[in-house]
């Protein structure tokens, strides 16, 4: 929990406030998607405003109303925050027709976070399809900013066709720090990657479990099939690390709407182990 | 702590006493409508019997209507203002033990859970919360079957029995306990006592239900044949969680006047389809079955997990409005009673 | 009463049994003796579970457009249930080879309401029975007759459509109408504003009213849209006098005034009493009834040259 007094962030004690920030650059990512940068209005808190991988927020468009999305960026680089955006419903497609310099709102940090502590000497494992990577691309940043404290960081990312694909710009940094293997369902004339689903990828890699962690987002249908991939490579539920979605109104364990039993989304997750999900009723 | 009465004659003297140093909150009967929880004008007369259908404190504690962010854009400024409601003393009068203990509910979601919802907390600090126990219980409750109705007394401050000519006044906690002792009150006699205990008795076996002191979060599956036969009949009306004292869920909405935003919270409920869904058009409970089962295990399995009490008080609001019968009860005897028998049969 | 109830499983055990239907919808024994509940019967065994009772109060027909889409299903209706069927065969929501009608004859079903404002206590109700035009309630202390006029519902008292205007099998008796209620159509005046300001005002939004109507089978409900967003979800006087007087718009022509909105209403709110009003509009001005098995078109899907124009009728 982010203390308020040391922060200036008013989270703690008014959490259904927006606090102003400003749309500094807007990044097109896909045809669908664009990523967000912002910067809170209030100096002091510009400055100190800080959060966890794996942590969410509540981005407004005043008049509009709120929507969920998680911080894509990393706590290390300060200054702003980035979020990324798929254009599907009203709040979304708002965002996506505002410009650089326009205002939005924002309560955030909310959830919890990749305990990224308890992994330090591990071997990560990135395994993400399409927007599943912006939640895991704040944590890939962070590890590979504290590269010291990992092994290997491996990432598979996959998406429909090369255009789709996100964060193009972070590739060469995610392969000179770590390494990367990029996959799409459909390749074009100039795609000379991988072609096939990222689960098929990931068998086909075959990575180790030993002293590793794996942590896959991404579309249902994609975790469904990634998750017998990472068994019978032997990894372990306690070694496999998601985030998981349900539709969010206050993000403060309040309006009721995110439980899957006696868990919330927005308290006790985004960010859950398999281990942890295995306990919980099946509803998503 | 002495005990005392308020002859019902001297209602009014009471009530200004109260008057003095509180803000007092209770029923006020309206036409053609169950009595409604708010801040006594002069004119209101409450109703103070509690033996009468009424809305439930929620609607005090959590307006359905509650402006939370006023949002300011004239001039190309941006103004963010939050309106919280004004911290004064309150007491709260005359509601029903089950709607006073789902407030013990509504405080652990509220007041807890890392974040405190501040618009509940000023309405909800300093409140000093007395019951009613009405001369004639209602056929639908059923409280002491879903709990140990003795321990509720300590989520008040005190209890007002409801004795024909006069309210005995049983305080249960320091603060209840120096309020009527300074109130212009009367002394107990023991037929009063006895008549009270009466009544409290009466209070507890009310509505005693098969299911009573068994460990329903224990028993209740996931796959239990009942929620289909729930959702079958269930016609996905609001009904049974917007008058229930303790179902909270809400929405937030925004709306625009001018260079001015409103955002806004209202009731919402689990039994909405669009309560789940989500923007990209995935909705992890899309069909009625899950919604029926979602807000019988809120209650009384997931609540009891988070919070170690059970969301339902057996206020049994649900049970007498429910548009096509579905009773609450009748669903718990079902899903953990029969079961149960058959398993010490086997 | 119990002879008709015997038909009314006799009847059901045969569609079954011969296949006829997959599902009955009827009534079943409640959770306490003056409630009924819907049930679902598809054994012919489980025909026995089919009740009639003066509390057999909801309107199945809320039910049909779930349910026989696929298939033919029986429902044991009252007449005005089957109005709300008529309705629905003719917004062609269900097909009429879809739905096996068992229909009654029915003098009103009660308010338990009105009876806990008397002197019954609730908790004593063992079986509630019409005795002549009496509502003989039974309870643990003896049997109370109350009075029709005190036990009926509000909208059964104005009935005059007591039989059965199509049916597959007819059980029961013709019952004699009532006398013809006219209904004034009020006109605008500052004391109706004032009166349905102060109902409104009560209005929870749960929705119960619309969730419980036959005729309010949209997919999405206006209100519920969030492009165009006609009305606000908050539960203020304004909203829900847009929600309810919209909803009242939508009905003009196709309530047939069952009153189950207003029996369902948390908080008392007479929204069939809009509806009335309306179809009195549309009686007097297009002698258009809704329910008529007689009526081909809807009232706002039939066209004649000689209509009133409402625009030219604003006295």
């Amino acid at each position: 929990m982010i203390d308020s007094q040391t922060t200036n962030n008013p989270i703690t004690t008014l959490p259904y406030t927006p606090i102003p920030a400003t749309l500094t650059k807007i990044v097109t990512e896909s045809w669908d998607t664009k990523t967000f940068h912002a910067e809170f209005n209030d100096e002091a808190l510009k400055d100190s405003f800080t959060y966890e991988p794996g942590q969410f927020q509540q981005v407004s468009v005043f008049g509009v109303g709120e929507c969920t999305f998680c911080l894509t960026s990393s706590p290390t680089r300060k200054g702003h925050i980035e979020f990324s955006v798929k254009k599907v419903g009203s709040v979304t497609s708002a965002l996506h027709d505002m410009s650089e310099g326009d205002l939005v709102g924002i309560r955030a940090p909310l959830g919890n976070f990749f305990p990224y502590n308890e992994w330090k000497g591990k071997n990560l494992l990135f395994a993400g399809g399409g927007i599943g990577m912006a939640p895991m691309r704040s944590l890939l940043n962070f590890c590979l900013d504290n590269r010291d404290d990992y092994g290997e960081i491996t990432t598979i990312y996959g998406a429909r066709t090369p255009g789709d694909l996100c964060f193009a710009y972070e590739f060469e940094e995610w392969n000179s720090k770590g390494k990367l293997h990029l996959t799409v369902d459909v390749g074009d004339d100039d795609w000379k990657d991988h072609v096939g689903h990222v689960p098929g990828y990931l068998k086909e890699l075959a990575p180790s479990p030993d002293n590793a962690i794996a942590i896959t987002c991404g579309p249902p249908i994609m975790i469904k099939f990634i998750l017998p991939e990472f068994a019978s490579l032997g990894f372990k539920p306690e070694q496999i690390y998601t985030t998981l979605e349900m539709k969010m109104k206050c993000g403060v364990g309040k309006c009721g709407r995110c439980n899957i039993g006696s868990k919330l989304v927005c308290l006790d997750g985004p960010v859950f182990s398999l281990a942890e999900i295995d306990e919980l009723p099946p509803e998503f | 702590m002495k005990d005392r009465v308020l002859l019902k004659d001297k209602t009014g003297d009471f009530l200004g006493f109260l008057a003095e140093r509180f803000e007092i909150v209770a029923p006020v009967e309206r036409a053609d409508a169950p009595a409604e929880f708010k801040e006594l004008a002069e004119s209101d007369v409450p109703a103070l019997d509690g033996s009468k259908p009424m809305m439930t404190p929620k609607d005090y504690l959590l307006p359905r209507h509650e402006v939370l962010v006023k949002i300011d854009m004239a001039g190309g400024e941006t103004k963010v203002e939050t309106p919280l409601p004004e911290e004064k003393p309150r007491v709260m009068l005359c509601a029903w033990l089950a709607d006073a203990q789902a407030i013990q509910v509504l405080d652990r979601v509220f007041l807890d859970r890392k974040f405190v919802d501040p618009y509940y907390s000023c309405r909800r600090e300093n409140l000093v919360l007395f019951a009613v126990i009405p001369a004639e219980m209602r056929w639908s409750w059923f409280s002491g079957s879903v709990d140990d109705v003795e321990t509720w007394k300590s989520s008040v401050d005190g209890l007002m029995y409801d004795l024909g000519d006069r309210f005995y006044i049983e305080s249960t906690s320091e603060k209840g306990a120096e309020l009527i002792a300074s109130a212009p009150l009367s002394e107990a006699s023991e037929t009063d006592t006895a008549a009270k205990n009466k009544l409290w008795d009466a209070f507890k076996n009310t509505g005693l239900q098969p299911f009573a002191g068994k460990a329903l979060y224990e028993n209740l599956a996931w796959d239990d044949p009942i929620w289909e036969e729930m959702a079958q009949k269930c016609i996905a009306c609001g009904m049974c969680s917007f008058m229930c004292p303790s179902c909270s869920c809400f929405d937030i909405q925004d709306e625009t006047c001018g260079h001015c935003v409103e955002r806004y919270r209202c009731r919402d409920t689990c039994q909405f389809e669009d309560f789940t869904l989500m923007g990209h058009g995935h909705n992890p409970r899309a069909t009625q079955l899950p919604r029926s089962r979602q807000r019988l295990l809120h209650k009384f399995k997931y609540q009891h997990e988070q919070f170690g009490v059970v969301g339902c008080t057996g206020c049994g609001r649900c049970v007498e409005l429910c548009p096509v019968n579905i009773d609450i009860r009748e669903a718990l005897n079902r899903t953990c009673v029969e079961p149960m028998e058959q398993k010490a049969e086997a | 009463m119990a002879e008709i109830q015997d038909k009314i499983r006799e009847e059901a055990k045969k569609a079954l049994e011969s296949g006829e239907v997959g599902v009955v919808i009827g009534w079943g024994a409640g959770s306490v003796p003056f409630k009924t509940t819907p049930v679902f019967i598809d054994k012919p065994q489980d025909a026995d579970k089919l009740v009639w009772n003066p509390a057999c109060t909801n309107n199945l027909a809320v039910y049909l457009t779930r349910w026989a889409r696929d298939g033919k299903v029986g429902i044991v209706a009252k007449p005005c249930d089957i109005r709300s069927i008529v309705t629905l065969i003719r917004e062609k929501q269900v097909k009429r080879e879809n739905v096996f009608i068992i229909g009654l004859g029915c003098g009103g079903v009660v308010d338990t309401g009105l009876m806990e404002a008397g002197d019954v206590r609730m908790r004593e109700i063992t079986s509630l029975q019409w005795d002549g035009d009496d509502l003989m309630v039974t309870t643990e202390a003896g049997a109370v007759k109350v009075p029709a006029a005190q036990a009926l519902r509000e909208q059964c008292k104005v009935c005059h459509d007591r039989s059965p205007a199509i049916s597959d099998v007819s059980v029961g008796d013709a019952v004699a109408p009532s006398e013809d209620l006219k209904i004034e159509i009020p006109g605008l005046s500052e004391d109706r504003q004032k009166y349905w300001q102060e109902q409104f005002a009560k209005c929870i939004r749960c929705y119960a009213c619309r969730q419980v109507c036959p005729a309010c089978y949209c997919e999405t409900c206006f209100c519920d849209r969030i492009e165009p967003k006609w009305t606000a979800k908050k539960a203020t006087t304004d909203e829900a006098w847009m929600f309810h007087a919209t909803r009242a718009m939508h009905l003009v022509g196709r309530c047939i005034g069952c009153g189950e909105c207003e029996r369902v209403c948390p908080v008392g709110i007479p929204a069939v009493e809009l509806a009335r009003e309306l179809n009195a509009v549309a009686k007097e001005r297009y002698d258009f009834e809704p329910g008529d098995p007689e009526a081909e078109k809807p009232l706002l899907g039939a066209y004649k040259e000689n209509d009133v124009d409402p625009a030219h009728h604003s006295e």
